[in-house]
């Protein structure tokens, strides 16, 4: 096996370089912000709670972790996970993205979602495709496990 | 099915109050626009029930109580259950591939003339995330192809930003060697390998 010479570098100055780029903060790849997704359509006043805050949706807004998107009757939301994972409520929904975790490279993949009244729909992404066993979506009545899906959900109002 | 049921309930004669209906909670399986094989299971503590073709669903009473067997949905059903949440479904995200020379991060002329299209869709689309990723073939070392993934695709998030777009939509990464295209023998030139991938949401 030939390996051009310029390429070989020790390995420990090649670790160290890339030790180096990660520190100067925004051109490390692996440190810089990361979120869960984004949304895409509001219709209605559509709240995000974010731990004890609650905020409202707009267009464009980044979607983390733990974040759990409420609407009220009539409204609607739609978003879209960093998988590809789309996600729409209709009105007097409440959705939590449980635990999202997209790393391929890595081999981490994650996605829990849980509907916790109204109604979804899911279409889904990379995720359910790597690996199906990864993706999740969880209700008051029961689990449903998915398989490259476009799902949908309506539980009645209590 | 459904609809019998609702029939049923309302054929109730009038003197004593009719029992409630069944919590009309709905697990629908509908056609994947992507055509994939689709299927679903819906669990609880009652049982289990999976859907396998589009256009059917399973009713779930309790979290007790087993599903029912899957039963046909019509469109018009659809859209009553489901036509609020429906219009509100994003579009599919978009993917772009730019390659690369050998051991090179600089934009060719062919990854040039792909920016005006992955600018279109990031307007479009008002996109707050674009994911960035770049990637090499299998010549040099795992570190160094590492480095020369980042480098490849923190030129082209250059290039997005120089033409507007904001700093806090681009996802930029790296999975150097690791996640190739096309799987080669050996340590050996691959061209379509090395590319960014930037995937429009």
């Amino acid at each position: 096996m030939r390996i051009p010479a310029a390429r070989v570098l020790p390995v420990a100055a090649s670790l160290a370089v890339a030790t180096a780029v990660c520190a100067i903060g925004p051109a490390c790849a692996q440190t810089t912000q990361s979120f869960a997704g984004s949304v895409k359509k509001v219709t209605g006043e559509v709240v995000l709670r974010r731990g004890a805050d609650r905020l409202p949706v707009k267009e464009g807004m980044h979607l983390l972790q733990h974040d759990v998107l409420e609407t009220p009757a009539g409204a609607s939301v739609g978003f879209i996970l960093e998988d590809g994972t789309r996600v729409a409520m209709g009105g007097n929904t409440t959705v939590e993205i449980e635990r999202f975790l997209f790393d391929p490279g890595e081999g981490k993949l994650s996605l829990l979602l849980k509907l916790l009244r109204g109604v979804m729909v899911y279409v889904s992404g990379k995720m359910a495709q790597l690996s199906p066993d990864s993706v999740r979506v969880e209700t008051p009545v029961g689990v449903v496990g998915l398989r490259g899906t476009e799902l949908a959900i309506s539980l009645e109002a209590m | 099915m459904l609809m019998a049921m609702l029939a049923g309930c309302a054929k109730q004669t009038p003197a004593p109050p009719a029992p409630p209906a069944p919590k009309q909670n709905i697990f629908a399986l509908l056609p994947d626009p992507e055509n994939r094989n689709t299927a679903i299971v819906v669990t609880n503590a009652g049982g289990a029930q999976e859907i396998g073709q589009p256009n059917q669903a399973v009713r779930v009473e309790r979290a007790d109580v087993a599903p029912t067997a899957p039963f046909a949905i019509d469109q018009p059903t659809v859209q009553r259950l489901f036509g609020g949440a429906l219009s509100a479904l994003p579009d599919a995200e978009v993917r772009f591939v730019l390659y690369f020379d050998e051991a090179r991060d600089t934009l060719n002329g062919e990854a040039q003339a792909m920016v005006p299209a992955i600018l279109k869709a990031v307007r479009e689309r008002r996109s707050t995330d674009i994911r960035v990723t770049g990637h090499t073939d299998t010549t040099g070392t795992p570190e160094g192809n590492f480095q020369l993934g980042l480098r490849r695709a923190q030129r082209v998030a250059d290039v997005l930003r120089a033409e507007g777009v904001e700093e806090s939509s681009l996802l930029v990464a790296s999975h150097g060697e690791a996640d190739p295209l096309k799987k080669v023998e050996g340590r050996v030139a691959e061209p379509s390998n090395r590319r960014v991938e930037v995937v429009v949401h």
